[in-house]
């Protein structure tokens, strides 16, 4: 009788030998992907010397408070490994401690955060966003060719960063000692250029632009050494530029001279209008604002506006930041009902300084600004606490990171040793 | 059944069960896996962009930096809106799905994360199966989207998200577009820098600076003043200083206001304020400067 292939010893040995190195093969395959995981979380010993860090004596948070000095105290008990940290050397069951600090404060951070959505906060969160028709001052010291004045110190104010059609910019130029002291100064030469780096850009104009201190077009007051200029970029060969201008200034002042700069973002289309109008409704225990918003170019926008109580203090900050086809649309806006249970702000509410641009993706320049509704703009009804919601804000990604940082927060707890203080 | 046969079957049987095994974890996902993304400043090397292997720009990549850690590069002389989509790759590649990131930056890197999740950090991003291609762009993992990035927290050397006097003063290459974006008024309307979605930025602020002490306002890094190293709002040019320097009010620690009373960004935090004057800017190819205790911060509390 012929016997079988698998009768044969041979046989048999050659399975055995396949089964034996795919088992190899697996095994090595596992302790790969867990060489490769182990390799990436290396303790710090591992690396180069940090250097500095080793003589530093920085001040850094952390769960021992705000230590200064080279760090906290380390324990020196037999044997104890220290670890190398921003808070400076520790024992692992200090880092332990300090990993678990922190992972609780994100949570906690994380949940105060998630309390209102994202798009409607409290106007304390955005304290430099809530006068953006506000002048912006800067003081920088004279200088030439990148070289500081050690006496002459510069204060520029320009009353908008970004210009759209035919607006203009007003700017302002004054000189002082090195005690504060103003000095007289003067603008010999200024002019305007585009900054794009399109081969468009380069054919632009380059004006010169008149900086004076005469106490008229815009100039506050004849001779007191501040020199003012207002460009209109449309009216300077700018009408179809979109990105951004400087104004390169030559100054001399205290003897010396220098250089200084502006630089404005021109827009010279609009993408869209924002309407002026305004509508209002009580809509899942909130109040949702409508504004109106006539669409030119389709693609993402971002809109913000700024909302007050009836006493003028700041209140809210409501955003909107998502796509939006052409044509006319009202931009549905939240004042969070528990913003409002939480705040309890003086009614009627009043909506103000409606700022905006179309964000171009992947672009430089990467957006053109709408034109800003300056001032009050629409004044709601008057409501009472107890018609507003006082829960929380919900949604797939809070529940998304409270589930992973509650996590983080057991993770941690299981390292701190368990007699640790 | 003959002894052979069993034998014979079990061995088919191991095969199939090995490949079978094998080939899933091979073809899906990592589940749940932490990332650290180290995101570079100025000057970072075009030819590394997407390349999530290249730490170049930091020091030798045999470094502990973190849980699995990656490098995301752009070419750091262009613009941020034209080079923000690098960035945007690797939060969609690493930090989407079931994956988890951690975020290191340095000095332009804290411009390019704030620019990220402010103007993108709310859109619809897909999930990816953190497997990127040439270009650093990684697939579809089952076709959804999710809101955000999943992002644990942000720790910044010495950010440069407020621009720095250095590209105001003309003593940085005008030609460089980045050069613009880092001018101070720029840099500081570029963005809300208030908007975070709610993730925490670890600001490590040094001040090692002699080079530029009369062009940087209070102290600074040789880059970098405190004023946006420490994260401070509104205009900048104000002096902020260490606890020893009388001429100019405190860069405090923590969330809370300056001496003085200029108020930092909302969920902006100072780690590390330099009082030993001890830290400068500079990488020097070997993770130092104000780099090295962020590296040190990430190790220990990235995991």
């Amino acid at each position: 009788m012929a016997s079988s292939d698998s009768d044969n010893p041979s046989t048999r040995r050659r399975w055995l030998a396949i089964l034996v190195g795919f088992v190899l093969l697996f095994a090595g395959f596992l302790l790969y992907r867990q060489k490769g995981a182990d390799s990436a979380v290396a303790t710090p010993a591992q690396a180069p010397e940090s250097g500095a860090s080793a003589t530093g004596q920085p001040s850094t948070t952390g769960l021992f408070g705000t230590t200064a000095a080279g760090g906290p105290q380390v324990p020196t008990g037999a044997g104890a490994a220290l670890i190398e940290t921003s808070s400076g050397l520790l024992t692992p069951q200090q880092v332990a401690r300090e990993r678990l600090h922190r992972v609780e404060e994100q949570l906690a951070t994380y949940r105060k955060w998630a309390q209102y959505p994202p798009d409607s906060r409290p106007a304390s969160e955005h304290g430099d966003q809530l006068s953006p028709t506000a002048p912006v001052a800067r003081a920088l010291p004279l200088s030439h060719k990148g070289i500081p004045s050690q006496d002459v110190k510069l204060r520029l104010t320009q009353d908008r960063i970004a210009v759209v059609g035919q607006e203009s910019v007003r700017l302002q130029v004054g000189c002082e000692d090195s005690l504060g002291k103003r000095l007289p100064c003067e603008v010999r030469s200024a002019k305007l250029s585009a900054l794009g780096t399109a081969p468009s850009a380069k054919s632009l104009p380059t004006p010169a632009v008149q900086f004076a201190d005469d106490g008229r077009a815009g100039d506050e007051a004849a001779g007191d050494g501040t020199y003012t200029a207002t460009v209109q970029p449309a009216q300077l060969g700018f009408a179809d530029y979109l990105g951004s201008l400087r104004i390169d200034l030559q100054l001399q002042a205290g003897g010396e001279s220098g250089q200084a700069l502006f630089d404005i973002y021109f827009t010279p289309h609009a993408p869209a209008t924002l309407t002026s109008r305004f509508r209002e409704a009580i809509e899942g225990g909130s109040l949702r604002l409508y504004v109106g918003i006539e669409v030119q170019k389709a693609g993402r926008y971002l809109v913000a506006v700024r909302v007050d109580d009836a006493n003028g203090k700041s209140f809210a900050f409501l955003t909107w930041n998502d796509l939006l086809t052409a044509g006319p649309h009202e931009l549905p806006l939240t004042v969070f009902g528990k913003l409002i249970r939480d705040g309890n702000p003086a009614m009627p509410l009043r909506v103000r300084d409606l700022t905006g641009y179309l964000l171009l993706e992947d672009q430089d320049p990467d957006r053109e600004h709408l034109s800003t509704l300056a001032g009050y703009q629409y004044t709601t009804s008057r409501y009472s606490l107890s018609q507003f919601s006082d829960a929380q804000w919900q949604s797939e990604e809070r529940q998304r990171h409270e589930t992973e940082f509650e996590k983080d927060v057991r993770e941690a707890q299981q390292d701190v040793p368990k007699d640790s203080p | 059944m003959n002894r052979s046969n069993v034998f014979k079957r079990l061995a088919r049987f191991a095969l199939a069960g090995s490949l079978a095994v094998a080939g899933l974890l091979w073809a899906a996902p990592a589940s749940a896996t932490n990332y650290t993304l180290w995101i570079h400043g100025r000057g970072g090397a075009a030819s590394a962009a997407g390349n999530y292997a290249n730490f170049g720009y930091w020091g030798p990549a045999t470094a502990s930096a973190g849980v699995n850690k990656k490098a995301v590069n752009w070419d750091g002389t262009q613009s941020i809106a034209s080079t923000n989509g690098r960035v945007r790759d690797a939060l969609d590649c690493y930090c989407t799905g079931t994956n988890w990131c951690y975020i290191a930056a340095h000095s332009a890197g804290d411009y390019q994360i704030g620019y990220a999740l402010s103007l993108y950090g709310s859109s619809a991003r897909s999930k990816k199966n953190a497997t990127p291609n040439s270009s650093g762009v990684c697939g579809n993992t089952d076709g959804s989207t999710q809101t955000g990035w999943n992002i644990k927290w942000v720790a910044v050397a010495s950010g440069a998200s407020g621009g720095s006097e250095l590209a105001d003063l003309g003593s940085w290459a005008s030609g460089e577009p980045l050069t613009k974006d880092l001018i101070t008024t720029t840099a500081r309307a570029k963005y809300n820098h208030n908007v975070t979605q709610g993730r925490m930025f670890y600001r490590f602020a040094g001040s090692k600076g002699t080079l530029y002490s009369a062009l940087l306002p209070g102290q600074d890094d040789e880059a970098v003043s405190y004023h946006t190293t420490g994260g401070v709002s509104g205009s900048a040019g104000a002096s902020f200083g260490n606890p020893s320097d009388w001429h100019s009010n405190d860069l405090t620690m923590g969330t809370a206001a300056c001496e003085g009373g200029a108020t930092k960004w909302s969920y902006h935090t100072v780690q590390l304020r330099d009082d030993g004057e001890v830290y400068n800017h500079y990488a020097a190819g070997n993770w130092l400067g104000i780099i090295a205790p962020v590296r040190s911060y990430v190790v220990t509390n990235a995991k």
